[in-house]
């Protein structure tokens, strides 16, 4: 059987991929140590919010791939998505399938989510964060709460995602790893027409904006 | 009424009017946990309490954090503050504030052992941390600050409520 290597991941969107899960879990540990170690929590969530932000940039004018425009799609393309998950073999699909898609947008909104809240957070001893002398101190505790529920929809939602990586590499033999690692995937055949990326030099740019503004915003 | 009672006590010989009132409000405070006052007094006294440790913790932390200049004596005055403070806040946990509305989960409630363990390691931390102190070695005064904090944050965890 003919096969065709494809890539379907640029590096801009692998970084991001596993920076991202590093600090995550790096934010994990952190924010349960709690103490004098909040502050590399905090250093962690600056970088997860500078992340998110790329993200979003790089979803608009990024490569074809990451682009929000190319996979948000409708209810009826999430569900013929979902339909496909319990056909054997390959996604037809060459980056985000519909139902990945949203879960992207999910995962995005709600790492977004816990980053705000986070930044006029408390923790009722001696660490606030930067956002924390703008709100009223009932605001900040709401806030803190909402931060600490978010992370369980956040650890929900990563378990989906895992999930569903371990569904497609058991039941529909799909290994969706090695493509994030090394931007390339392994189809049947060679697509009609290949994605379009975008250089690192935009890329880099991005980043550069994302990072300003997390600097920006946390020294309000 | 604690000063009336013991004013119509007879004193016996060789004992000071002092050493009777020590002994006595000593006895009062392992009998009598708290006076007869108000349930929501008793919470007001306690989030009093807690508010003032965190008042001065919060200036010990931004010193530890490096937020402010690292000023031992201020350091070792403040570890002083808490360690005067921690082990008066265990009283205003008293068995009538359970129905009042406050920050304390209800589990809190069924581990009162647990809590007295949690106030006795504080007592006991903030008191290392005025001895640390006094020793003055930076290093080891941050550490033991950090120390302290995982007890509050311990109990936080377990008994607070955020909102």
């Amino acid at each position: 059987m003919a096969s065709a290597r494809v890539k379907v991941w640029d590096l801009p969107v692998r970084l991001f991929h596993w920076v991202l899960v590093l600090a995550v879990a790096f934010s994990w540990w952190s924010g349960e140590q709690g103490g004098t170690a909040l502050k590399y929590h905090f250093w962690s969530g600056y970088c997860v919010m500078g992340l998110v932000l790329f993200r979003v940039a790089w979803g608009v004018v990024g490569s074809e791939t990451a682009r929000f425009a190319r996979f948000v799609q409708g209810p009826r393309a999430v569900l013929a998505g979902l339909r496909e998950l319990r056909e054997r073999g390959p996604a037809t699909t060459l980056g985000h399938n519909a139902p990945g898609g949203w879960m992207i947008v999910l995962l995005l909104g709600a790492l977004g989510l816990q980053v705000t809240t986070g930044l006029f957070a408390n923790d009722d001893l001696f660490n606030e964060g930067p956002l924390y002398p703008l709100v009223a101190r009932a605001t900040s505790n709401l806030l803190t709460g909402w931060h600490h529920a978010n992370f369980s929809l956040l650890l929900g939602l990563s378990a989906v995602h895992v999930l569903a990586i371990v569904h497609h590499r058991l039941f529909k033999r799909e290994n969706l790893v090695t493509p994030m690692l090394t931007g390339w995937r392994v189809l049947p055949e060679t697509p009609a027409r290949l994605p379009e990326f975008r250089g690192l030099g935009r890329a880099l740019l991005c980043a550069l904006a994302a990072f300003a503004i997390v600097a920006g915003v946390v020294s309000l | 009424m604690l000063i009336h009672r013991i004013e119509s006590m007879t004193f016996p010989r060789g004992r000071t009017l002092t050493r009777t009132l020590v002994t006595a409000a000593l006895a009062c405070a392992a009998t009598v946990p708290a006076h007869a006052g108000k349930a929501e007094d008793a919470v007001h006294y306690r989030q009093g309490i807690l508010m003032g440790m965190g008042w001065n913790v919060g200036e010990m932390g931004a010193m530890v954090k490096g937020d402010m200049p690292f000023d031992k004596a201020r350091f070792a005055f403040l570890a002083g503050r808490i360690a005067t403070l921690a082990p008066m806040v265990r009283e205003g946990f008293s068995p009538d504030t359970k129905s009042v509305k406050s920050h304390a989960r209800p589990a809190l409630w069924d581990n009162l052992d647990d809590l007295d363990k949690r106030f006795k390691d504080l007592e006991a931390a903030t008191a290392k941390l005025v001895e640390v102190s006094r020793a003055g070695d930076e290093g080891a005064m941050k550490a033991q600050f950090g120390e302290t904090v995982q007890v509050c944050k311990g109990c936080h965890d377990e008994y607070r409520v955020k909102e």
